[in-house]
C-alpha cells in the first residue's frame, strides 16, 4: 500500500510535473523579478537603485496613465455591452434559424476572431485613415474630394474606430460560445412553447435568457480578463496617438520600457496591470458566483 | 573594383586566425574557413529590406567584398523603432553586433554614452579622412571629443518643402517669400479644392523634426540655443524663440495651412496625397526624395521643385539658406573589437565615405558631399536627384534637429505628444513652452552634464 | 438531429426583431467581405493607381506586389519559422497538457486543488500583459534572439487552457477503463501512454488546432524577443513591412493576403474544431 501510495505520487510529479514547472518558471518567475525592478530605477543597464515607490507615485501622478485606464475601461464596455450581447442576439437568430443562409452568416460573424491582430491592425489604419478608405467614399460621395476623417481626431473620441474594430473581430468568440451553448437547450422544451403559442419575443424572454445568465457571467468575466491584455491592435493601428488619446494601459507600458529604457518603471507599470485584471475579475467572480447561487436556489 | 583608399591589413594576423576560425566554424563555413583567414564581422542596420537603403547596402558591400574577400560581414535588418529597442538589449546581454549604425546626436546615446562604441579619431586621424570631408562630418559627438560614427558625408535635412509646380501654378501662385505669404496662400488653395500641406504626423515626430526644429533654430540664435540645451544664463524653452516657434505652428493651423487632420494622418497618406496630386506642398526630409522618385508619376517629376522654408518674420536667421539637419548615420564599431576586427570594421567605414563608390550612392539617392567637388552634379540626369543635390549645397547654416540633441524620453512625450495637441488645440504654446521646460530642468541630460 | 423537428413549428417572429436581426448581420458582413474583397484587388493593383484611387478597381492587374512582397518580404522563411514554432508547441503542448489533465482527475491527490487552481490563473495572464518581466527574464538568461526563448514562452502560455480543455475531456473517461488497466499490471505512465492518449483523439484535435492557431497569430512576444532576422515569423515580418522612412501599399496588401492564407485554410478545414475550442474558452469560469 505505501509503495503504490509513493509510485502514485511519482506519477503524478511525473505526469503533472512538466506542465507546472514550465508554467510556473514563465509566467510566475518573472512576475515576481518585475515585482522587485519595480521598486527600482533600473534604466537596463548596471545596478538598479532602489526608489521606493516612487515609480508608482509618477504613474498615479501622470494623466497619460489615468487616460490610459479610461480607455481600458471602455474597452471593457465595448466587451460587456457590446460584444457579449450581439453575440448572444446573434447566436440566438442563427440558433433559431430566423434568417436564411445561417451558414455564411456563421463564417462572417466568426471569421475575424481568427484574424490575425497585425492584419486587422494594417488593415484597418487604412480604413480609418483621415484620408483612408471611409475618407474616400465619402468624399466620393458626397463630391468633396478634400474629405478628411478628422472625427475620430479628438481626445474623447480617438479610441472609437479602435472599439469598432473590437466590436467587429471579438463578438464572434462570443457568438460561438452561445451559439454551442444554445445548441445544448432541450428541442421539447422550445416545441412545447411554440404550441403553447408562445411568441419569439416570449421564448427569448421567458426561456432561453434565464438558462444563458451563467454563460453571461463566465463571459463577462473572459471579457475583463480580455481587456487589459491585448494592445498589439492599437499598438499598429495608432500607436496610441492622436497625442495619446487612443492610449491603453498595456501599450503606455511598452512604450515606457523600451522607447526610454525605464525598465523600473515599466516593470511597476506591468505589476499595475496585472494586480488590476486580478482584482476585476476577483470581483466580477464574486458577483457571479452570487448570481449563480440565487438563480440555482430560484430555479429550485 | 580596387579601393582607392589603399588596403591596409597589418597586425596580428596570427593572433586572430584562431578565433576568426571558431566563428567561421561555428558558422558551419568549416572548410573554407581552414583556407583562409577570414575575417567575419556580424552588423544591424536600422532599415528592411523594402527600403532604398538596402539596395545601396547590397551594392556597397558586393562592391567591398569583392575587393577585400578576406572580409565577410553579415547584415541584419530591423525596422528603425525596432532597431533601438534591440540594440539595446544586445548592449544589456553583451551581444552586440561588431559594426554598430550609430547616430551623429543622442538618438544612439544608450550606446555611445555608455562605452559600448569605440572612437573612431585615432583612425580617422591616421588615415587623414578629415581632409577630404566638411567638418561637420567628424566633429565630436561627445563632450569628450570622441567621434563614433562617419557615414557617407551626406546631410539628413529634415525641413525640405516640397512644391508640385504644376499645381501652384494652375492656382497663379508663386512659390512664396515668407512664411506669412506661405500661410496666406491656404484659403486660395482650399477653396480650388486642394490640400495646402501634407506632413503625415502620425507617428508624430515629424512636425517636431521637420517642422519646430527649423522654426527652433531660426528663430533663435545658436548661442541661445547652446545656452537653453545647458540651462545657462537664465536660458531656457519657455524664451521666446522657442513659444514663437510653437506660436507659428499654431498660426499655420489656423490658417488653414496644416490640417487638423496631421496627427492621424500617416507618412504613407501623406506621401500619397502628394503624389496624387491633391496637396500643394510636402513638408518633410530630404528622404522623401526617394519616395518621390519611386512614387510619382513620370509626368510630375519634372514638376516637384524643393525649397528651404520661407523667410520667418522676427528670426534671428533672415535668410532662407538655412535647414535643419544632422550628418546621416553612419557606421561605428563595438568598443570591444579587437585589432583584426576593428582593422577590417574600419575598412567597411572607409569604403562607405570613400568618393569613388559616389555612383551607388548616387543610383540611391544620397548625394554625398565633400571639401571638393568630386563631379556629382555630372552624374545626375533624374530631375529630383539634381533638385536634391542643388538643395543640400545651397544650405548655408544647417540646424539642429531637436530629437537629435535633447533627450528622447521629453522629446516624444512632452514635444511630439504635445505638438499634436497644438494642432489640436487642446493646449497653448506657452503652456506646452512651459511643460517642457520643466520636464528639461528636472530630467534632461544636458542640464545634468551641467 | 434533434433540433430539425422543433423548427417546423417556428413561433411567430416580431417584425422589429426580424429587421434588427438583417441590421446587426449586415453590419458584420459589410466590415468582414468589403475590406477583404477591397485588400484581395487592392493588392493586384499598380502602385500608381493605388495612390490616385483607393476605391476603384484595378485597370491594370499585375501580380507584380506579389512577387516583390514574397522576395523582399522574404516570406519562404518566414513561413518556415511560423511553422517551426506552432508545430513544436502544438505538440508539446498537447503531451504536457494532457498527461497533467490526467494526472489531476484520474490520480487522487490533495495537491490537486491547489495545482489546478495555480495553472488556471494562467488564463488571466498573457503574453502581452507580461512582455515587460519576459523580455527582462529572457534577457537575463540570454534566450533573445534564440529559438528557445519563444518556443518556452509559447508552451508556457497555452498550457493553462490546453490543460483546462483536457482535463474537461478526461474526466469523462470511465474509471472503470483505468481501474482494469491497472487490475492487470499497468503503471500510470502506461496507462497514459496506452489508454489516455488514443482516447482523447477528439480533445487532442481540438487543443492542437487552438493551439496553432494562437501561435500563429502571436505577434508581440517575437517581435520583442528576435533582433535577428532568421528567427522572425510571418506576423513579425508583415508588421515589419510598414516601413519608417519609405513605403508602398501594393506589396504591403501583397503581403497581408499571404499573410491571411493559412488562416483561412485552417478555418475552412478544422471549423468545427476551432469553435469548439473557442466556446469551451468561456466556461472555464
Amino acid at each position: 500500500m505505501v509503495l503504490a501510495a509513493r509510485s502514485n505520487r511519482a506519477s503524478y510529479a511525473l505526469l503533472a510535473g512538466p506542465a507546472i514547472v514550465i508554467y510556473g518558471l514563465v509566467i510566475v518567475v518573472p512576475v515576481l523579478y518585475s515585482l522587485v525592478l519595480s521598486f527600482t530605477d533600473w534604466a537596463g543597464m548596471g545596478v538598479p537603485n532602489f526608489v521606493g515607490f516612487t515609480n508608482y507615485v509618477v504613474m498615479f501622478s501622470d494623466p497619460i496613465f489615468w487616460w490610459g485606464l479610461r480607455n481600458n475601461g471602455l474597452v471593457v464596455l465595448v466587451s460587456l455591452i457590446g460584444q457579449i450581447p450581439l453575440g448572444f442576439f446573434l447566436a440566438y437568430v442563427i440558433y433559431r434559424r430566423l434568417v436564411r443562409h445561417s451558414g455564411f452568416f456563421e463564417a462572417v460573424i466568426f471569421f475575424p476572431a481568427l484574424m490575425s491582430p497585425v492584419v486587422v491592425a494594417l488593415l484597418f489604419g487604412v480604413v480609418f485613415a483621415p484620408s483612408g478608405l471611409v475618407a474616400e467614399m465619402i468624399g466620393r460621395a458626397t463630391g468633396n474630394p478634400m474629405f478628411s476623417l478628422t472625427i475620430f481626431n479628438t481626445k474623447n473620441t480617438a479610441i472609437i474606430p479602435y472599439l469598432i474594430v473590437l466590436l467587429w473581430m471579438y463578438t464572434g468568440i462570443y457568438f460561438i460560445i452561445f451559439l454551442a451553448n444554445l445548441q445544448k437547450t432541450s428541442p421539447e422544451m422550445l416545441e412545447a412553447a411554440v404550441l403553447d403559442g408562445a411568441s419569439e419575443w416570449n421564448i427569448l424572454k421567458s426561456l432561453i435568457v434565464p438558462q444563458q445568465i451563467p454563460v453571461f457571467l463566465t463571459s463577462a468575466i473572459y471579457a475583463v480578463a480580455g481587456s487589459l491584455k491585448s494592445f498589439e491592435i492599437l499598438w499598429i493601428m495608432t500607436n496610441g496617438g492622436p497625442s495619446y488619446y487612443s492610449n491603453v494601459l498595456g501599450l503606455y507600458m511598452i512604450q515606457n520600457t523600451f522607447s526610454f529604457y525605464k525598465y523600473g518603471f515599466g516593470s511597476a507599470i506591468a505589476i499595475v496591470v496585472i494586480l488590476l485584471s486580478v482584482f476585476m475579475i476577483l470581483i466580477l467572480s464574486s458577483i457571479a458566483a452570487r448570481f449563480s447561487r440565487r438563480f440555482e436556489q430560484g430555479a429550485t | 573594383m580596387n579601393s582607392p583608399l589603399g588596403k591596409t591589413f597589418p597586425l596580428g594576423r596570427l593572433a586572430c586566425r584562431v578565433s576568426t576560425m571558431a566563428v567561421a566554424a561555428a558558422l558551419s563555413f568549416g572548410s573554407t574557413a581552414l583556407a583562409y583567414a577570414d575575417v567575419t564581422l556580424s552588423a544591424i542596420v536600422p532599415y528592411t529590406k523594402i527600403d532604398p537603403d538596402y539596395g545601396r547596402l547590397q551594392e556597397t558591400y558586393e562592391r567591398f567584398h569583392a575587393a577585400n574577400p578576406d572580409i565577410t560581414i553579415n547584415f541584419d535588418y530591423l525596422d528603425h523603432d525596432a532597431y533601438h529597442n534591440k540594440m539595446q538589449a544586445l548592449a544589456i546581454s553583451g551581444n552586440l553586433p561588431d559594426v554598430l549604425t550609430l547616430w551623429p546626436g543622442k538618438r544612439t546615446g544608450y550606446l555611445t554614452n555608455r562605452g559600448y562604441a569605440k572612437d573612431l579619431r585615432p583612425f580617422i586621424q591616421r588615415d587623414g579622412v578629415d581632409k577630404m570631408l566638411r567638418p561637420v562630418f567628424t566633429q565630436a559627438q561627445a563632450p569628450s571629443g570622441d567621434v563614433y560614427e562617419i557615414g557617407v558625408p551626406y546631410v539628413n535635412f529634415t525641413n525640405v518643402v516640397y512644391v508640385n509646380r504644376k499645381l501652384l501654378d494652375q492656382l497663379g501662385l508663386k512659390y512664396p517669400a515668407t512664411l506669412e505669404e506661405l500661410m496666406g496662400q491656404s484659403k486660395a488653395i482650399r477653396e480650388a479644392g486642394y490640400r495646402p500641406a501634407v506632413f503625415g504626423d502620425q507617428s508624430n515626430w515629424v512636425l517636431q523634426s521637420c517642422l519646430l526644429s527649423v522654426l527652433v533654430g531660426r528663430l533663435g540664435t545658436p548661442e541661445w540655443f547652446a545656452n537653453a540645451l545647458a540651462g545657462k544664463d537664465g536660458a531656457g524653452f519657455t524664451d521666446p524663440p522657442f513659444v514663437n516657434a510653437l506660436q507659428k505652428i499654431r498660426d499655420m493651423v489656423d490658417a488653414g495651412f496644416i490640417d487638423v487632420s496631421e496627427p492621424s494622418t500617416t507618412r504613407e497618406q501623406a506621401l500619397s496625397t502628394f503624389v496624387s496630386g491633391r496637396s500643394v506642398y510636402l513638408i518633410g526630409g530630404i528622404w522623401e526624395v526617394v519616395n518621390l522618385t519611386s512614387a510619382l508619376p513620370a509626368d510630375m517629376k519634372d514638376a516637384v521643385e524643393m525649397h528651404p522654408l520661407p523667410a520667418v518674420a522676427g528670426a534671428a536667421l533672415a535668410g532662407v539658406d538655412s535647414s535643419s539637419g544632422q550628418p546621416a548615420t553612419g557606421f561605428g564599431m563595438s568598443a570591444k573589437l579587437d585589432d583584426d576586427k576593428a582593422e577590417a570594421a574600419w575598412k567597411w567605414i572607409k569604403f562607405n565615405l570613400d568618393p569613388s563608390n559616389k555612383d551607388i550612392d548616387v543610383k540611391y539617392g544620397m548625394l554625398p558631399i565633400y571639401t571638393s567637388d568630386v563631379g556629382i552634379s555630372d552624374m545626375l540626369t533624374d530631375p529630383l536627384a539634381k533638385s536634391s543635390y542643388a538643395f543640400s549645397s545651397s544650405i548655408k547654416d544647417v540646424l539642429p534637429v531637436l530629437d537629435d540633441r535633447l533627450d528622447a524620453e521629453g522629446v516624444t512625450q512632452v514635444i511630439n505628444a504635445g505638438l499634436q495637441e497644438l494642432v489640436l488645440g487642446s493646449v497653448t504654446p506657452q503652456d506646452l513652452a512651459a511643460k517642457y521646460e520643466a520636464w528639461v530642468a528636472a530630467n534632461d541630460s544636458n542640464r545634468k552634464a551641467k | 438531429m434533434a433540433d430539425h423537428e422543433w423548427k417546423s413549428g417556428r413561433a411567430r417572429v416580431p417584425l422589429p426583431f426580424t429587421i434588427v436581426s438583417y441590421v446587426v448581420l449586415a453590419f458584420f458582413t459589410v466590415f468582414t467581405l468589403f475590406p477583404l474583397i477591397w485588400l484581395g484587388y487592392t493588392s493586384f493593383k499598380p502602385e500608381q493607381e493605388i495612390v490616385a484611387n483607393m476605391v476603384a478597381l484595378p485597370v491594370n492587374w499585375t501580380v507584380r506586389n506579389y512577387v516583390q512582397a514574397w522576395q523582399l518580404g522574404e516570406f519562404g522563411h518566414l513561413f518556415v519559422n511560423s511553422l517551426i514554432f506552432c508545430v513544436v508547441t502544438t505538440v508539446v503542448v498537447v503531451l504536457l497538457s494532457l498527461s497533467a489533465a490526467f494526472a489531476f482527475t484520474k490520480i487522487p491527490s490533495r495537491w490537486t486543488r491547489l495545482w489546478f487552481s495555480f495553472i488556471g490563473l494562467g488564463l488571466l495572464v498573457t503574453i502581452s500583459s507580461s512582455i515587460v518581466p519576459l523580455f527582462i527574464a529572457a534577457n537575463y538568461l540570454g534566450l533573445t534572439n534564440t529559438y528557445l526563448g519563444i518556443l518556452i514562452p509559447y508552451v508556457a502560455f497555452n498550457i493553462s487552457f490546453a490543460v483546462y480543455l483536457a482535463a474537461s475531456f478526461v474526466r469523462s473517461i470511465p474509471n472503470e477503463v483505468i481501474e482494469a488497466a491497472k487490475i492487470d499490471g499497468a503503471n500510470y505512465l502506461q496507462v497514459y501512454r496506452l489508454i489516455v492518449l488514443p482516447m482523447s483523439r477528439p480533445i487532442i484535435t481540438t487543443i492542437a488546432i487552438f493551439t496553432f492557431h494562437a501561435c500563429w497569430v502571436e505577434y508581440v512576444l517575437v517581435y520583442m524577443m528576435s533582433s535577428d532576422s532568421s528567427i522572425r515569423t510571418v506576423q513579425v515580418g508583415l508588421s515589419l513591412l510598414k516601413g519608417q522612412l519609405s513605403f508602398n501599399f501594393g506589396f504591403l496588401f501583397a503581403a497581408v493576403v499571404i499573410a491571411s492564407l493559412p488562416l483561412l485554410i485552417l478555418y475552412l478545414a478544422f471549423r468545427k474544431h476551432l469553435q469548439t475550442g473557442f466556446s469551451l474558452g468561456a466556461l472555464k469560469g
